[in-house]
């Protein structure tokens, strides 16, 4: 139950981010971004505060919930797709750098530089990091 | 790493589904162990042991992967 509590307060101020960027279009100049965007936080938040609500009334459902958010093999694989992402990302951007390079768009091609450097530089700072905590 | 999770469940008559629930995981997971494609983490091990009242090792058998 304290999982679904945390994640219904995430979503509410999700919602509630949605709600004022909705408002700030709308009493400012409406500008079309802040809209969609409005829009459609409020508009998934409110479906998953509903399905949360939903779940909260089912105790097996709950349970299931639970063990779904906990599971080991989950968290295996989420790991496992957030670190082939990792390297996906920076070979493409790698890629597309090289590609501007021979195109000669130096500024694309040192910003995606940086991209790439920054996220080596993050991922052996949180290398570092783990190993001495662990 | 051979496990024999299949077979100790078999023999206590039990779903996959029951086996999920007394230890706590989906019953995709018990499936992905006994298909061998997932290897249980420490504290699932334990709790399999505990489950079917038997010691790890007659359990999960660890094999030396081939050089």
């Amino acid at each position: 139950m304290k999982k679904i509590k945390q994640q219904a307060i995430y979503l509410a101020v999700l919602w509630a981010l949605g709600a004022i960027m909705l408002l700030c279009a709308i009493f400012t100049d409406m500008n079309e971004m802040m809209t969609g965007m409005g829009c459609a936080l409020l508009f998934v938040c409110t479906i998953s505060l509903l399905k949360l609500w939903k779940i909260s009334k089912n105790p097996d459902s709950v349970k299931q919930m639970e063990i779904l958010q906990n599971e080991e093999r989950l968290v295996f694989i989420s790991n496992k797709a957030a670190k082939a992402t990792l390297f996906s990302v920076i070979a493409i951007q790698y890629a597309a750098m090289l590609a501007a390079v021979f195109m000669r768009y130096n500024e694309i091609a040192t910003l995606l530089g940086f991209f790439v450097c920054g996220q080596l530089l993050i991922y052996v700072f949180f290398s570092k990091y783990y190993s001495k905590k662990y | 790493m051979k496990n024999n999770i299949a077979e100790l469940r078999r023999a206590a008559q039990i779903t996959q589904e029951d086996l999920a629930n007394a230890v706590g995981v989906s019953r995709q997971t018990i499936i992905s162990l006994e298909g061998g494609r997932y290897t249980a983490s420490l504290p699932l091990a334990f709790k399999l042991a505990n489950y079917f009242g038997q010691p790890i090792e007659n359990i999960f058998v660890y094999e030396e992967e081939e050089k």
